[in-house]
């Protein structure tokens, strides 16, 4: 289709308004906000990071007395690949079991105040445990396909909910000399979290995040048990610093 | 659980017991034919019982490879062939359903219901029906006699973790129950594992936690450490989660000795205390059995240095039978009969072979992931395991060729 001169200058000045606005309204987004769960487009950013924690509770009926609140430690990366694209990292780490992930999300604004986001990420999980009476280890791969909604208020508070379901994809245990591997494939849960994130002082930006994770298997667990003959129910809070 | 009772040619007045040498006659290694994508190639088939009042009722079980699936069923005769009536259950998911199985006479009940059954690879096969939850019975499954269950001539512990399986899975009675004791032979089980604690009035009992909580027992105003409570107020008010009563050790080792075919018991000593009471009873019990001519062999468990230590100021614990959990040395300062490493430490056959040396027995616990159940039974020496799964290990232990 041949154009005229006149509408090529109209395209190209709209397409500059528009890239020059977004890169505005990414300068305004970082002067006003940080954000890690938020899906936000990085139009001038090129780096996100955040540092935190999360806390698991344990399902007493299955882990019974041993109803455990487990810390564990997080630093979460983005990168931007493109307008929309970017590329995510993550590391949960407790030291004797550990998990790390990567992933892209495709980011997409679908209006001033509502959001969304749809990836893949791939992790690993590993973990050892050599104390008395075990001489245990474990690691697995899993991925995890999820969709992101972000609403930004009046206000500076951004609100996330996060879907994400997890499929395993193959899980190794040694006990001693024993050792057993499996890559059998299946849907192992997934999880909801809504994430509030905003300013807590000065420029510095707070995430708050609670995950209600459905699964049969559950890397934080693997010591334990291995996966359960049921879906089961582990809330977690994710408190986290936006650096 | 779902309820087998639909099957109305079960309830036919004219059905009648099988005999004993029927039942004995059919247990076996089988190839699973059709429903084989459902239970996998093998199952291992076999009898179990319990002593009621007035009569004994008997239950076949078969043990599958594939989800750690089985089934249960009763069996009787019905006009010259063996109908056998029940339910299965996979544990590794909430997946259960209805069975229902035939021999026909021309398919070896004529064999089996004969006075000298003599059962060869083929001669028997076994056709019926299972679906899922409550729903008929529709899908075809069959099963064709291969070979005799395994038996090695120093025999094998199978042991039922809270004498049958946690409440976590899903069973059909609470874990630690006697109702659970007299069942736990359907799962394959040859023993049993309990918890015992004290209560405010030092009765011996079975209970695992340390507090009433609502994963072992129905809600009832009472809460806190078990201990704190009488076994009177305990019988009154406080109800397992399927609404049993908390057991006395007693009662447990009432129902082993006079009701099961259990030929093991292993006391877990959950508190801290004088083990007098404890070893009293396992030696009475242990007695009671031998006057029934039965050898049911009761051991106290020592998981904890404390255990051992109140285990040891005991004035002739030397001849009292027990299993330790901790070294290989420690067995020897208390000579328990049986050394009990976590599984986790692998099969350590060097050690398990040392123990053997020195006349003990070595058990494994508390193992639970198929994979491994396979290799301990394959590639270890242990001479028996502990696990919420006993039907694994029964299939495991019983294939073996």
């Amino acid at each position: 289709m041949c154009r005229s001169p006149r509408e090529i200058y109209l395209l190209i000045s709209i397409s500059l308004f528009i890239a020059l606005n977004c890169n505005a309204q990414d300068s305004a987004f970082f002067a006003k906000h940080r954000a890690i769960y938020f899906p936000y487009p990085m139009y001038k950013e090129q780096w996100r990071s955040s540092l935190g924690f999360t806390l698991l509770t344990t399902p007493q009926d299955i882990t019974e007395e041993v109803r455990l609140r487990i810390p564990c430690g997080n630093f979460t990366v983005l990168k931007k690949i493109s307008n929309h694209f970017t590329a995510e990292g993550r590391i949960d780490f407790q030291f004797l079991q550990n998990h790390l992930s990567a992933g892209v999300q495709y980011v997409r604004p679908v209006s001033k105040k509502f959001y969304f986001s749809a990836g893949n990420d791939i992790g690993y999980w590993f973990g050892f445990l050599k104390i008395d009476g075990f001489d245990s280890k474990g690691s697995g791969w899993l991925t995890y396909p999820s969709v992101t909604f972000g609403y930004m208020t009046r206000k500076d508070l951004l609100i996330t909910l996060k879907v994400q379901a997890s499929v395993n994809l193959y899980y190794q245990a040694q006990n001693g000399e024993n050792k057993f591997s499996s890559g059998k494939k299946y849907y192992n849960g997934e999880a909801f979290t809504l994430a509030i994130e905003q300013p807590f002082y000065h420029r510095k930006h707070l995430t708050l995040a609670f995950s209600a994770i459905s699964n049969y298997f559950y890397w934080q667990t693997w010591s334990l048990f291995y996966k359960t003959n049921r879906k089961v129910f582990y809330p977690q809070i994710t408190v986290g610093i936006i650096l | 659980m779902p309820d087998p009772s639909g099957w109305d040619l079960f309830k036919s007045p004219a059905a009648r017991i099988l005999p004993g040498k029927a039942r004995q006659a059919m247990e076996g290694v089988y190839t699973v034919g059709n429903g084989n994508n459902t239970f996998g190639d093998l199952t291992a088939i076999k009898w179990s019982y319990v002593i009621n009042t007035n009569d004994s009722s008997f239950h076949v079980s078969g043990f599958f490879g594939k989800d750690i699936a089985y089934f249960i069923c009763e069996g009787k005769q019905l006009d010259g062939a063996i109908i056998m009536n029940g339910y299965w259950r996979k544990m590794v998911s909430t997946e259960t359903g209805l069975i229902r199985l035939t021999i026909t006479a021309a398919n070896g009940a004529n064999i089996l219901l004969s006075p000298l059954p003599a059962v060869t690879p083929g001669s028997i096969v076994i056709n019926g029906v299972f679906g899922n939850g409550q729903e008929e019975p529709e899908l075809p499954v069959s099963f064709a006699y291969n070979r005799p269950l395994h038996n090695s001539p120093a025999g094998f512990n199978i042991l039922a973790h809270r004498s049958g399986g946690r409440n976590s899975d899903l069973l059909p009675v609470s874990e630690n129950s006697v109702e659970m004791v007299l069942k736990t032979a359907e799962f394959g089980s040859t023993g049993i594992e309990i918890d015992v604690r004290f209560t405010k009035d030092g009765i011996p009992i079975i209970y695992h936690d340390n507090d009433l909580n609502l994963r072992e027992v129905q809600k009832s105003g009472l809460v806190g450490p078990i201990e704190n409570y009488t076994y009177a107020q305990l019988s009154a008010f406080v109800r397992l989660i399927h609404g049993e009563r908390i057991p006395t050790l007693r009662q447990v080792l009432n129902t082993v000795v006079y009701q099961t075919q259990l030929s093991f018991v292993w006391l877990d000593t959950k508190y801290i205390g004088s083990l007098e009471k404890v070893q009293t009873l396992a030696q009475e019990f242990k007695q009671r059995a031998l006057q029934q001519g039965r050898n049911v062999e009761i051991v106290i468990g020592l998981p904890g240095r404390d255990q051992i230590n109140n285990f040891l100021s005991l004035p002739d614990y030397a001849s009292t039978p027990s299993l330790c959990e901790l070294s290989i040395e420690d067995v020897q300062t208390t000579n328990a009969r049986i050394w009990a490493p976590r599984f986790t430490e692998g099969t350590q056959n060097d050690k398990v072979a040392a123990i053997h040396a020195q006349g003990r027995k070595a058990f494994a616990w508390t193992l639970d992931v198929p994979e491994f159940i396979e290799q301990f039974i394959r590639e270890g020496d242990f001479d028996g395991i502990l696990s919420n799964y006993p039907s694994c290990i029964a299939y495991y232990y019983y294939v073996q060729q």
